[in-house]
């Protein structure tokens, strides 16, 4: 499927607006897909998948840091840390009692322990203070240095509240936060893009942005990032969507929690899948693992509605375009 | 009609709407298809209802920030409150309901009236609609 770029996919930003779109960085050419599981014995393991996988249409890598410029070549070395716990040591905290809007079936979601760790650390938590100076929680993933994607509505509410609705005062950033601890302090920032989809539109198929962090306070060269990428119909259709974020109903969003499930189906600008997720997941990665690296596939931002599925908004052309162009501007 | 199957009930037009909405093989119209619903015509429509600012809505889909967010079509629901809904969440001047909702009533514009509260109800709700348990 072919997308061609709209009116609606325009960067829009709360500062300036940039225009130039840079050519990707890398093609990928997947011949297998692989989902992130534990193993138990310490360390993380990446477990190979069946599937066909067709091949990527775009990608770009992501990395560990604290280097600025990984990509994704290296990032199978780093990203599998001796000693870190796993999602399996993790504790487990599921509420059998509870259904709520997201959660299908039995809540699958495993607690992460060790949000210090790659690739756990890349996913942030975000207070986010809206216009009108109302507290919102949210999710958003480093996909370089200073940039960090995330959903449309995280930084850019379109409510009816027209003092509310608008660009969000600021957003505190916190990446791998587990509790109260920070790991890697937090960083305020003021500075944000989406697209005119979204931020005129209001349609759900645009809602996606990003969120820049000041120079001086480059949390992703210590955390490093995730990859994204734009994929087939058919691709996405094979792989696994691997989704960790910071939901409400576990720790108030102060801690992270992690599921993956195949993707269940496609639509040109929305991935859906039955990951069970809560509010204050909105921004996280949906993303795939290949030869060891990972890259978002989407971005989280819907519970169920009518059908049974959550979905993100998909990476593909011209959002790729757009992350590479919001990531190039600020590096 | 925009979508969905129309039904000619018999009733004469003092009798009020004459037609009645529901989706394919009699499933809830999304919030989307009662919009392009005629004027005045009864709409059995499914979404999730979320109240932000003191207006409550039906919402195509709900936005995973927290508190969540109307997301998509809305619809304006007049005939019923917040209160008659449970279990209902609140977190600042936001409130919602987990469990997708279906609820009958009158549609206009953008605005769904609902005269019914008798319409059932799923586990635990109150009688505001009945739980559309495929959301669970």
């Amino acid at each position: 499927m072919t997308i061609i770029k709209t009116r609606a996919d325009e960067s829009v930003s709360n500062g300036d607006l940039i225009s130039e779109e840079v050519e990707e960085t890398d093609v990928s050419h997947g011949s297998d897909d692989r989902i992130e599981r534990s193993a138990g014995n310490g360390r993380e393991r990446i477990l190979d998948e069946s599937g066909p996988g067709d091949g990527a249409l775009t990608g770009v890598g992501g990395g560990s840091g604290p280097r600025a410029a990984l990509e994704a070549s290296i990032v199978s070395s780093l990203d599998v840390d001796v000693g870190l716990r796993t999602a399996a040591e993790a504790s487990f905290d599921i509420a059998p009692a509870i259904t709520p809007e997201s959660v299908i079936d039995d809540d699958g979601r495993r607690q992460i322990a060790n949000t210090y760790a790659y690739p756990w650390r890349v996913h942030c938590s975000l207070r986010i203070i809206a216009r009108d100076g109302s507290a919102w929680l949210g999710t958003a993933f480093f996909i370089s240095p200073r940039v960090l994607a995330t959903a449309g509505h995280n930084v850019f509410i379109n409510g009816r509240d027209p003092d509310r609705r608008g660009w969000v005062r600021n957003i505190e950033v916190i990446p791998g936060r587990d509790g109260n601890e920070l790991p890697f302090g937090s960083a305020l920032s003021t500075r944000f893009y989406s697209v005119r989809g979204w931020a005129d539109d209001a349609n759900t198929e645009f809602d996606y942005g990003a969120i820049v962090l000041d120079p001086s306070e480059a949390l992703g060269n210590s955390t490093g990032w995730i990859g994204f990428g734009a994929y087939s119909d058919a691709t996405l259709r094979s792989v696994w969507a691997n989704l960790s974020g910071y939901p409400s109903d576990r720790g108030r969003g102060r801690e992270q929690w992690y599921m993956a499930r195949r993707v269940d189906s496609v639509s040109a600008r929305k991935v859906f899948y039955d990951i069970d997720t809560f509010g204050g997941q909105s921004g996280s990665a949906v993303y795939r693992i290949k030869d060891g690296s990972r890259y978002a596939i989407g971005i989280h931002a819907y519970g169920v509605g009518a059908r049974p599925l959550n979905s993100a908004t998909r990476i593909n052309r011209p959002a790729f375009d757009n992350l590479s162009a919001w990531k190039q501007a600020h590096q | 009609m925009g979508c969905g199957t129309e039904t000619d009930t018999g009733l004469s037009p003092d009798d009020g709407p004459a037609t009645s909405a529901t989706g394919d093989q009699g499933r809830p119209l999304t919030v989307p298809e009662a919009l392009a619903a005629d004027p005045g015509s009864q709409v059995t429509v499914a979404g999730t209802i979320i109240q932000a600012g003191g207006e409550l809505l039906l919402a195509e889909l709900l936005a995973e920030s927290f508190p969540p967010q109307a997301g998509g079509a809305v619809l304006v629901v007049v005939g019923v409150t917040i209160d008659d809904f449970a279990p209902v969440n609140t977190e600042g001047d936001t409130s919602w309901v987990d469990a997708s909702q279906t609820l009958q009533g009158s549609i206009e514009g953008e605005t769904l009236t609902v005269a019914d509260l008798g319409t059932g109800s799923g586990s635990g709700s109150g009688s505001g609609g009945s739980n559309d348990t495929e959301g669970d």
